[in-house]
C-alpha cells in the first residue's frame, strides 16, 4: 500500500499534533487543579507536575519536528519548519512579549514569594 | 580528510563576525563550566547550615541583587541574540544564502536542541515534584546550599543561567 503524503496531509497532521498536545496539557492542568483543591496534591506539587506537563509536551513535539524534518531530508523531499501550533497574526504579535513578561513575572514571584 | 574537509568548508561559509561571536561565546561557556565544576569539586563539606532539615535562608548578598543581576543578564543575552541575527541576515544577503527552511538539516538541529533543553527542564520538574511530594529535599533546597556555600559563585551562575534563556529563549528578531 502505498501512502500518500501530500504538503497539505503533512501539514493537517502537524496541526492535529500540536493541537492534541495543547489540549492534553490543558486538560493535566485542570486535573491538577482539581487534585490539589481536593487536597491530593499541594499547590506547590501542582505547580510543578504542570510545569513538567507542558515541558514534556514541548519535548515530545520538538522531537517529532526534528525526526520529520530529518525523515524528510532523507528521503529528498522539500520541507519547511513545522508550524505546529498556527495562532492568529494579532495573538502572534503578543506571543514576542511572552517569554520576557513570564520570565520577569516568575522570578520575581518565585523568588520573593514562592517557598 | 573528508570530515576535515567538509568542517573547513562549513566554516569558510560562516560569517566572520558571527563565527567570532560563538567561538567566544563557547569559550566564555566552557570556561564558566569549568569554574562551577571546580567550585563545586574543591568545595568544602559541610557549609549548608541546617534548621530542622531544611536550609537556613543566610542572605549575604541582598536578595534584590540576584534578581536584578538576572535581568539585566536576561536583557544582555537578548541583545546579542539581536547583534547574532542581524549578523545572520547581512551574511545571508552577502552570501545569497537563503532561510532556515532550506536547510532541514539545520532546522531539524534546532529542534533537537529544543528537545534536549526541555527534557532537562522536565526532569528537573518531575524530580521537584516528586521530592516535594514525597519529603526529600528538592532541588531548591541545593540552590539555597549554594548560596550559602558561595553567593558570589551562586550569583556568577544565577545569571550565567539568565544570559543563556535571554540568548536562546528570546531570540524575536525586533526590526526586519
Amino acid at each position: 500500500m502505498t501512502t500518500v503524503s501530500t504538503p497539505q496531509t503533512i501539514h493537517r497532521v502537524d496541526r492535529g499534533i500540536g493541537w492534541g498536545f495543547a489540549a492534553v496539557v490543558v486538560a493535566a492542568w485542570i486535573v491538577l487543579l482539581g487534585l490539589h483543591f481536593i487536597g491530593r496534591f499541594t499547590l506547590d506539587v501542582a505547580f510543578f507536575l504542570a510545569a513538567f506537563v507542558l515541558a514534556a509536551a514541548i519535548f515530545l513535539v520538538s522531537l517529532y519536528a526534528a525526526a520529520r524534518l530529518f525523515e524528510h531530508h532523507r528521503l529528498h523531499r522539500a520541507d519547511r519548519m513545522p508550524n505546529l501550533l498556527p495562532v492568529p497574526t494579532w495573538l502572534a504579535t503578543y506571543a514576542r512579549y511572552l517569554t520576557p513578561v513570564g520570565f520577569v513575572a516568575g522570578i520575581i514571584f518565585g523568588h520573593y514569594f514562592w517557598h | 580528510m573528508a570530515l576535515v574537509d567538509r568542517l573547513r568548508a562549513v566554516a569558510a561559509g560562516l560569517d566572520r563576525a558571527r563565527t567570532t561571536i560563538l567561538i567566544v561565546e563557547l569559550i566564555v561557556f566552557l570556561g564558566f563550566l569549568g569554574f562551577v565544576v571546580y567550585g563545586t569539586l574543591s568545595a568544602q563539606q559541610g557549609l549548608c547550615v541546617n534548621q530542622n532539615g531544611h536550609p537556613v535562608r543566610r542572605v549575604d548578598i541582598p536578595s534584590s541583587v540576584y534578581v536584578f543581576t538576572c535581568l539585566i543578564a536576561f536583557i544582555l543575552g537578548h541583545v546579542l541574540a539581536q547583534i547574532d541575527s542581524v549578523l545572520v541576515r547581512h551574511a545571508s544577503a552577502r552570501e545569497a544564502a537563503t532561510d532556515i527552511d532550506s536547510r532541514p538539516i539545520a532546522a531539524a538541529l534546532i529542534h533537537l536542541a529544543i528537545a534536549t533543553a526541555f527534557g532537562v527542564l522536565m526532569l528537573m520538574m518531575v524530580t521537584e515534584a516528586f521530592t516535594l511530594r514525597f519529603g526529600f529535599w528538592p532541588i531548591t533546597y541545593y540552590a539555597r546550599c549554594s548560596i550559602q556555600a558561595s553567593p558570589s559563585i551562586a550569583l556568577l551562575a544565577a545569571a550565567g543561567l539568565c544570559f543563556l534563556g535571554g540568548r536562546w529563549f528570546w531570540v524575536v528578531e525586533w526590526r526586519r
